[in-house]
Order: structure tokens, then C-alpha cells, then sequence
């Protein structure tokens, strides 16, 4: 399973980056929101995989998953909502304002 | 408690200055000399106390006292000797800037920085500490910065201050490492304890390289070769701060260094080597006077003897006082003529007699004719020269090469004496109104200037002639204290002025006839000598590694902060993956495999294995953008599904209602974006973009599974876990970490939202009306 | 008016949507729920009835400005923290303990539903600004 985990981070990473490096703002976006999932699934993987044990105080007391890393990827998953919807309005804005959504140009090639 | 005042006084006043400044008007020179006059007085008042063997100390604990840095100031005879010479100029210097100014000059800020140097000057002189020398050191460099530059539209005063700043700033940090150095290898910067712990530093393997970046602050200070670069650039500065720049304070700040580091590093060969050579090169480079003598006194430093001692000491003093007399008569000349051209300057001692004798004391003082002090200091410099005659040939070299620089000395004195003032008057010499920011009398005749001016002048003359004729003044209060400072015990001597025939008497006598000869023959020396000292080419290397410097920094700056994201990708990304490669190749193994890793039931199976197509498939059909986002979609879902599988139902249910919410984002967005993108990046771009993110990929996942495979302890975890019903009252741990425990970031995260949320409002409904 | 269906279903469903919400936040100190999840809900519940009807009759409805949301729920969070303060705790330290509430029974309460209210508010009125502004742009 964390061979599994471990290999969907890494597609997740590298779809992330090859998509942030793109000229147009739109996968650009695309790229950084992938880039979020795979932050917070590296985040969960540093607790021990465990299945059926949610955070939950039961009585009698019974095991629990890592509860810290849950509650650094909300907050991690909020934000990067935040994040994602200032990106879109910035990419639409840049797109009404300079009339072309490629934004990632080298110096020779920008008009 | 009166040691600090002497540092605290003329840096309140300074800044105070600008303030009283609106308030007196021309009139704030005076402030100046108060300022001044009073910590010289607190100076004066100390004197019982330095000479009882008990110099007065102030030290307080802090910033780091464990670190060896604490603010500490030590009156000790070379300490208090210079700051007599620093405060005692000092004031001598604000009462002739106040009458030489002229009315359209900012008085208020030019007495603000020269104030301000003078107390950063004090600073360093009376430090007890390495760490406060420094700092005090570059105060130094500051003020001097301001006020070399103080005509600031004159584009040469802006280069010959940046000049100055960047190569003794330079020095500085050589000096920064250099006492880094030294404590790391004694552990102090205490300058007492140091030079009782003398023979330990020397036997420290360390001991050159902390030599070699001490002396280079040192020399780059005191313009010493081939630091000397940027000393007459410098001269663009108004005359009385030359004057007190170049006499007393800033040039010599490089000497005083070298008189306090002195006890501590005397005796090594490289020591001697060093310090000796360099001096004797600046002293025969010597075009500008004040380089030669600087030389001359380093050359004594380097030789490392109580004599030599003796002879550097005297005549640090002796400098000061006929060297800032010279330059106030060289202010007072061009304040009067409007000029400082050599060439129109001639036989002005018809026009200003009392100028001129003056001027002539001071010069006839530098060159080293007797019954003046410079004669005495001299004559001390030659007995050590010619002391060592006796261990070889090569020791012959001294004494030579010290007579060929006094000659040049001699003859620029002359220059001075007859060529400007007692030489033939051109009746019909036309003086320029105003130039050079002199006062050129609208009627043409230069004059004698009046007391403000001609005082310091006087008082200074008269110190050359006083210490001449009877140098046991200055060698009881003075010279005894500080020499036992600078050699680190006392030390017996008397000075006089008639030793007998001795062979440094002949020596100043072939000096003195040597260089009136010189004199004579002047106009064609004087080409080779500037040959000589500027001809190398020094100023080009400076000016064209300058501008190397600028060109190379533009060119890398416009190179990796060229505004486009996809390099600024590149160069975290490549900086992270050198990082974790560079950790990963210093390990053994990586231990990325684990025996138990847990198997994964087939339905978790199939839902990574649908993730990982949709992920790929969202790359794949990236230019489709309706399709693009619709699979992104079930990329979070698919997501949130396995936060299900991982046991966290938060997450599962925050991601899922995020995911829905952020598709409609996008398709309100793609609404107003063209709908597909054909590919705009190059084949080339695109494949290397592709390898990047390959290896990217591949890295991260080995990361991953390294992490996995580690054993981590948790111990925070487990204190959520148990305290989250007794302390917070909650079952749901994770809801009580994100408003209980750890309420303060969750607050910060909706203030995120809000900004986040405001920004979008505002990028959408504030923008310039089309 | 946009579809009939959809207009029907969200007639009857948006209560449920509010109430659900109210319900996830109210357990979310003990249950999987809390104010991010809350606010989401009720979010897209407004979300829905902006796609099954007009927006101008929607704001009609629910005349709500969002950035006065935004600022309430941000002032309700940081209140409770300092309210902690009046009363000799430190910053954002929270207390719970047992009421007898006339009808319900024993009830657990805790001073972080305060912050959890704020936090709902800050989630709802963030969503629906960036969500509302977009969907006026251009028309």
C-alpha cells in the first residue's frame, strides 16, 4: 500500500510541475492545484497507514490514526482553496487586461 | 565615568546639530567647538589618572558578554594619547571650518558628520575591545563617506567617496575576520588580555592568516600600498576635513591599529616582513606626503624594537601637528585665492606674511629640519634604521631607502615653503572669482585671514616649534604612557635634541643637501616620481574591475530574475533536488524498504490505479479545457476518497465539498477564457520541462517511501489523543487540535481566506475605469 | 428559471442543505464535522440555488453582503480568544463544561463552538464572495 501511496505522490508531483511550467496561465493553475493534493497526501503518509481508526475518542479507548497530520492537511486543504481561487480570478483578470492568456514567455519572444 | 563622556559628547552633539542648527543659524560651528573643547577637557581632566598607572576603564555587559562582545572603552596611554590628538584637532579643526565655510554652505550637516566622526574616532581609540575597535572602525568609514562626498554634486567628491568607502570597507571586513579569527583561537577580544596572552596568539597556527586580515585593514585604512588608491581622490573633500581626516583621525586610525595590535604580534618574522616592506614601498611611492610619512611610521612598527617603537609613537604626534597645520595653511591659500593650481600660486609671502611663516614652520617641520619636532622623530627613525646595519648587507637597504624617501619629503616641503610663498610674485596673476569654493576677493588681493582662521594655524605651528625645542613637555605627559602601551611594559628613554655627531645627524644633513639639490632640478623628477607611484596603472584596474563587478552582477541578475516563472521553477526545483541528492549520496543506504509494509486491499488498489490515470490524463489532455478540469475534478475526488480509505473522515468530507465548489470556480472561469489552446512552448522546452518533472517525480517518491519506512515516534500525537477529551471537552481529535489546541493557526488560516477572498474582490471590482 | 427540475429539487432540498450544515457543525467538536465542513455545505447549498435560478432573484432571497460576513466571523473568532483574556486565561484558551438544558438533557458546550461560528461565517462568506463576483463579471 505505501508503495502504491508512494507512487501516486510522485505522478502527482511530477503532473504538478510539468503543468506549472507550461506558458498559459490556465495549466499553470491546473498544475498548482495538483501540486496542493500532492503536498497533503506526503503529509498523511508520515503517519502509519492505518485503516478504520479515525480520530475519535471511543470508550474504551482503541487506537487511533496520527490525528496532527489530519489536522495540518485541512488547514492545508483550505488554504489551497483560498489559493486556487485567487489564481483563477488572477489568470482571468491577466487574460482581460493583457488580451492573451501566455504569460510565461521568454524576454525575446514577449510583444 | 568621564571616559564614556568623551564618546557620548561630541555624538549627542552631532546629533543634536541639525535641530540647533535652524535654531543658530551660521553660528553653529561654535556648538561644534564646545563639543569638542569639552571632550578634550574630560580628556585633559583624566590625565592623573593615566599617568598614576590606573587609566580609567568603563565597560558594561552587553550585548553578548559571553561571547567576548561587550561595550568596554580603556584609557590607557596610547588610547589617551590619540584621543588628546583626535579631540584636541578636532577642535582646532571646527574653529576654522566655522570662518572658512562660506555662507551658502550646509553648516548644520557638516558639522553633524564631521561631529559624528569625531566621536565614531574617539570610539576607536579608546575601545578596550577588538569588537568595539571595529565597529567603531566603521562608523569611521561612514562619516568619512559623508563627508569626503560633502560637495556631493561634484561628481569627482561622489567618486572619490564611493572610492574611499569601498576599499577601506573592504579592509574593514578583512579586519571583521580577522578578529573572528582571533577569538575563536583565544577565545577573548580584550585587548589587555591579548597582549598579556601575547606568546599564545603567536604560537597559534592561525597566527599569519589573522595577521594577513588585520594588517589588510590596517593598510587599506592607511592608504598604505597598494591600498593607496584612494587617498587623493579623497582631497575632493572641503580642506579642514582633509586636514582633520589626514592628520589625525582616518588615515591614522590604520597606525593606531597597528601601534595597539603592536605588543601582541611584535617579534615574528612575518611581522617584520610584512609590515616593514609595505611601508617602505608606500614611503618612497611617496607623491602624496602624508602616504611617505604613514610608511615611514609602519616601516618602524614592522621593526619591532623599543626604539622603533619609540620613534612610530613620536612621531604619529608630531605628523598630526604639522600636517593639519599644513593643510589649514593650504585651506587658507585657496580660501583666499579662489585656486589650489600650483601653477598660479607663487610668492604669496608678500600678501600674506603671517600665512606664510606659518606655513613654512609647518613644512620645514615635515621635511625634518632641526629644532622642530619632525626633526627629532626623524633622527630616531634613522638611529633604528642604521642600528641593524650590523647583521648584513641586505640591512644596508634600510637606512638608503629611508634617506631616498625623506629626500622626496624634503623636496615636496620645499615646494611648499618656496614655491608657493617665498617665491617670485606675478603682479599681473589674475585670481579666479570663487573657485574651488574659496572666497577669491572680488578685488584680487589675497590677505592674511583673520584669528578664527589663523589661530589654529598658530597654535599648531607652535606645537612643531615647542616640542623641537623642548620635547621633554611632550615626552613626560605623552610620549612615556602611550610608548608603555604600544610596547606593552614601560619603557626607559630620553629625548633630546643633540646627541653628538652621530651618524643619523650626518644622515639628516645628506638628507637636507640632497634635497635642496633635488629641489633645483624638480620639474624633471617630478614626472617620474608620479610614474612611479600612479603609473602602474592602479586606478585603471580599480576603475575596470568596478565596472567588471556591475557588468557581471547586472548580467546574472537579468539571467535568473528575467519575470519568467518557468525559471524560477527551474531554479527552486533543481536547488531542492541537489539538496536531497547531496543529502542521499552522504548516506550509506537509504533504507527505503520496509519489511511490513502493509498490502493493499484490491478495491484500494483500483482507486490509486484510477488516480494515477486521471492524473496522467489531466496532463495529457491539458489544451482541452473543459475536459482538463472535469478530470481534475475527479482527481479530488478520487483523493477524497482515499483520505476514506486512510481513516480520516474530515479530511474526506473537507475535500470533497472543496473539490465541488473549485470545479465551479473553474468553469465560471473557463466561461471567460478561450476555450482550447493549441501548444505554445517549443519541442525543446517541453522535453526538458518533461525530464524535469520525471526526475522530480521519481525523487519524490522515493522520498515517500523513505519517510514511510522510517520509525517515527509520537509523542505529540499521543498527547492530542489522550488530552482531547479531559482538557477540550471533544471526541473529534482533529476538530479539537484546529479550535482548541491549535486555535491560533486556525485563526490565521480564515485571515488567509478573508485576504484571499478580498484580493479576488478587489482584482475584479477596483481597476481603472476604461 | 432555468430547469424546472432542478428548480423543484432545490425548493426542497436547500432546507435540508442549511439544516445539515447547522447539524455538522453543532457535532463537529465530537463527530467528524466542524466549521470548515459546515460553511462548505451551506455554501454550496447557496451555490445551488445561484445554478437553478437567476442571480438576481437569488439575491433577492438571501441579501447577504459577504464581505461583512467575512469580517464578523473574523471578529467572532478573534473575539473568543480574547474574551479567554478577560477572564484570566491565556489567548484563544477555551472551556467547556456541562449544562442542563431544559428539554434536551444534558448538554456538552464548549467556548470553541464561538470559533467554530466564526469559522463557519469566514468559510461561507469567503466561497460565495469569490463565487459571486465571478459570476457578475461580464454580464
Amino acid at each position: 500500500m505505501e508503495l502504491l501511496m508512494a507512487l501516486a505522490i510522485g505522478t502527482l508531483f511530477g503532473a504538478g510541475l510539468y503543468l506549472c511550467l507550461r506558458r498559459r496561465t490556465f495549466q499553470v493553475v491546473l498544475g498548482m492545484a495538483l501540486l496542493g493534493h500532492a503536498a497533503n497526501l506526503l503529509i498523511i503518509n508520515m503517519s502509519e497507514i492505518r485503516r478504520g481508526q479515525p480520530p475519535l475518542v471511543t470508550e474504551p479507548p482503541t487506537a487511533t490514526t496520527d490525528p496532527l497530520t489530519q489536522a495540518l492537511i485541512l488547514t492545508a486543504i483550505v488554504i489551497g482553496f483560498g489559493v486556487t481561487a485567487f489564481l483563477l480570478v488572477l489568470a482571468f483578470r491577466s487574460y482581460q487586461e493583457n488580451g492573451t492568456d501566455e504569460v510565461n514567455l521568454p524576454a525575446e519572444e514577449k510583444h | 565615568m568621564n571616559v564614556v563622556g568623551v564618546i557620548v559628547i561630541p555624538l549627542l552633539a552631532a546629533l543634536v546639530t541639525p535641530w540647533l542648527g535652524r535654531l543658530l543659524g551660521r553660528a553653529i560651528g561654535w556648538w561644534a567647538v564646545a563639543a569638542s573643547a569639552a571632550a578634550f577637557g574630560l580628556l585633559v581632566s583624566l590625565t592623573g589618572a593615566v599617568h598614576a598607572g590606573a587609566p580609567p576603564a568603563w565597560s558594561v555587559d552587553w550585548p553578548a558578554p559571553d561571547w567576548g562582545m561587550r561595550l568596554a572603552l580603556y584609557a590607557d596611554g596610547w588610547g589617551w594619547g590619540f584621543a588628546l590628538v583626535v579631540a584636541g584637532i578636532g577642535t582646532l579643526i571646527c574653529l576654522y571650518a566655522q570662518h572658512y565655510l562660506s555662507d551658502e554652505e550646509p553648516r548644520a550637516r557638516f558639522f553633524l558628520y564631521l561631529l559624528l566622526f569625531e566621536s565614531a574616532m574617539l570610539g576607536v581609540v579608546l575601545s578596550a575591545n577588538l569588537v568595539g575597535l571595529v565597529i567603531f572602525w566603521e562608523l569611521t568609514s561612514a562619516a568619512s563617506f559623508l563627508l569626503i562626498g560633502f560637495w556631493h554634486t561634484q561628481e569627482r567628491a561622489r567618486y572619490g567617496a564611493y572610492k574611499a568607502l569601498l576599499i577601506t570597507g573592504l579592509g574593514g571586513l578583512a579586519l571583521v575576520a580577522g578578529v573572528v579569527l582571533m577569538y575563536l583561537a583565544t577565545g577573548t577580544t580584550d585587548i589587555r588580555e591579548l597582549t598579556a596572552r601575547a606568546g599564545e596568539v603567536q604560537a597559534h597556527p592561525w597566527f599569519v592568516a589573522i595577521l594577513v586580515l588585520v594588517l589588510l585593514g590596517v593598510f587599506t585604512k592607511s592608504a598604505q600600498f597598494p591600498f593607496h588608491l584612494w587617498l587623493p581622490d579623497a582631497m575632493t573633500a572641503p580642506t579642514p576635513v582633509s586636514a582633520f581626516l589626514h592628520s589625525a583621525t582616518m588615515v591614522k586610525a590604520g597606525v593606531f591599529l597597528l601601534g595597539r595590535v603592536h605588543p601582541i604580534f611584535r617579534g615574528r618574522e612575518e611581522w617584520f616582513w610584512i609590515v616593514s616592506c609595505v611601508g617602505m614601498v608606500t614611503m618612497l611611492l611617496g607623491a602624496y606626503s602624508t602616504i611617505s610619512q604613514l610608511g615611514l611610521i609602519t616601516v618602524l612598527y614592522g621593526f619591532g624594537t623599543e626604539l622603533a617603537a619609540l620613534a612610530a609613537t613620536f612621531h604619529i604626534f608630531n605628523h598630526a601637528a604639522f600636517k593639519a597645520g599644513l593643510f589649514l595653511v593650504v585651506g587658507i591659500v585657496d580660501h583666499e585665492t579662489g585656486t589650489r593650481d600650483k601653477r598660479l600660486l607663487k610668492g604669496l609671502a608678500k600678501q600674506m606674511p603671517v600665512t606664510a611663516v606659518l606655513g613654512a614652520v609647518c613644512a620645514l617641520a615635515s621635511a625634518g629640519v632641526p629644532l622642530l619636532n619632525g626633526f627629532l622623530s626623524k633622527e630616531l627613525f634613522y638611529e633604528e634604521m642604521v642600528t641593524h646595519v650590523g647583521r648584513g648587507p641586505v640591512w644596508w637597504l634600510w637606512p638608503v631607502l629611508a634617506v631616498a624617501g625623506s629626500i622626496f619629503t624634503f623636496v615636496y616641503s620645499l615646494e611648499i615653503v618656496h614655491g608657493v610663498f617665498y617665491s617670485k610674485l606675478d603682479p599681473h596673476v589674475e585670481w579666479p572669482h570663487g573657485a574651488g569654493h574659496g572666497h577669491g576677493h572680488a578685488h584680487g588681493k589675497p590677505h592674511d585671514p583673520g584669528w578664527g582662521m589663523l589661530g589654529p594655524v598658530g597654535l599648531l605651528a607652535a606645537v612643531c616649534v615647542t616640542v623641537g625645542l623642548w620635547p621633554g613637555g611632550l615626552e613626560k605627559w605623552i610620549l612615556q604612557p602611550a610608548v608603555a602601551a604600544v610596547w606593552g611594559a614601560p619603557v626607559e628613554f630620553h629625548v633630546a635634541i643633540w646627541h653628538g655627531f652621530t651618524t643619523p645627524l650626518m644622515l639628516s644633513a645628506l638628507t637636507v643637501a640632497a634635497g635642496l639639490v633635488m629641489y633645483a632640478q624638480r620639474h624633471r623628477l617630478g614626472a617620474v616620481q608620479d610614474r612611479l607611484a600612479w603609473g602602474f596603472g592602479a586606478n585603471t584596474i580599480y576603475d575596470g574591475a568596478l565596472a567588471g563587478l556591475i557588468r557581471g552582477t547586472t548580467w546574472l541578475t537579468n539571467t535568473l530574475q528575467n519575470g519568467r516563472l518557468r525559471t524560477y521553477f527551474w531554479c527552486v526545483i533543481v536547488t531542492v533536488l541537489g539538496g536531497v541528492g547531496l543529502t542521499w549520496g552522504r548516506q550509506e543506504r537509504l533504507g527505503v524498504w520496509a519489511a511490513e509494509w502493509t498490502a493493499p486491499a484490491a478495491a484500494e488498489a483500483v482507486l490509486i490505479g484510477l488516480l494515477i490515470a486521471a492524473i496522467l490524463a489531466v496532463v495529457a489532455r491539458q489544451q482541452d479545457r473543459l475536459v482538463a478540469v472535469i478530470v481534475l475534478g475527479s482527481v479530488g475526488f478520487l483523493v477524497s476518497a482515499l483520505y476514506l480509505v486512510l481513516s480520516a473522515p474530515d479530511l474526506a468530507l473537507t475535500q470533497l465539498l472543496i473539490e465541488s465548489v473549485t470545479i465551479i470556480l473553474f468553469l465560471l472561469v473557463l466561461q471567460r477564457l478561450p476555450k482550447s489552446a493549441p501548444p505554445t512552448s517549443p519541442r525543446r522546452e517541453r522535453l526538458a520541462d518533461a525530464a524535469l518533472a520525471v526526475v522530480f517525480g521519481g525523487v519524490m517518491t522515493v522520498l515517500v517511501l523513505a519517510v514511510s519506512a522510517a520509525n517515527a515516534a509520537r509523542p505529540v500525537a499521543e498527547f492530542f489523543t489522550e488530552s482531547s477529551r479531559p482538557r477540550a471537552g471533544g471526541r473529534n481529535i482533529v476538530n479539537v487540535i484546529l479550535v482548541d489546541f491549535r486555535g491560533f493557526d486556525t485563526l490565521g488560516e480564515i485571515t488567509v481566506l478573508g485576504i484571499a477572498a478580498l484580493g479576488a474582490f478587489a482584482l475584479i471590482k477596483l481597476r481603472r475605469t476604461r | 428559471m432555468i430547469s424546472l427540475i432542478l428548480a423543484t429539487i432545490t425548493k426542497l432540498v436547500f432546507p435540508l442543505l442549511i439544516l445539515f450544515s447547522l447539524h455538522l457543525m453543532w457535532r463537529g467538536h465530537n463527530a467528524p464535522g466542524g466549521g470548515f465542513i459546515a460553511g462548505l455545505m451551506t455554501a454550496a447549498a447557496i451555490v445551488l440555488v445561484h445554478v437553478a435560478y437567476r442571480g438576481k432573484q437569488v439575491r433577492e432571497w438571501l441579501p447577504m453582503n459577504y464581505r461583512v460576513l467575512i469580517g464578523v466571523g473574523l471578529a467572532l473568532a478573534l473575539g473568543t480568544g480574547l474574551a479567554a483574556l478577560v477572564y484570566g486565561s491565556a489567548f484563544l484558551e477555551h472551556r467547556f463544561g456541562h449544562f442542563h438544558v431544559p428539554g434536551f438533557g444534558e448538554v456538552e458546550l464548549a467556548t470553541a463552538l464561538g470559533f467554530d461560528v466564526g469559522v463557519y461565517l469566514v468559510v461561507v462568506g469567503v466561497t460565495l464572495m469569490v463565487i459571486g463576483t465571478l459570476s457578475q463579471e461580464g454580464k
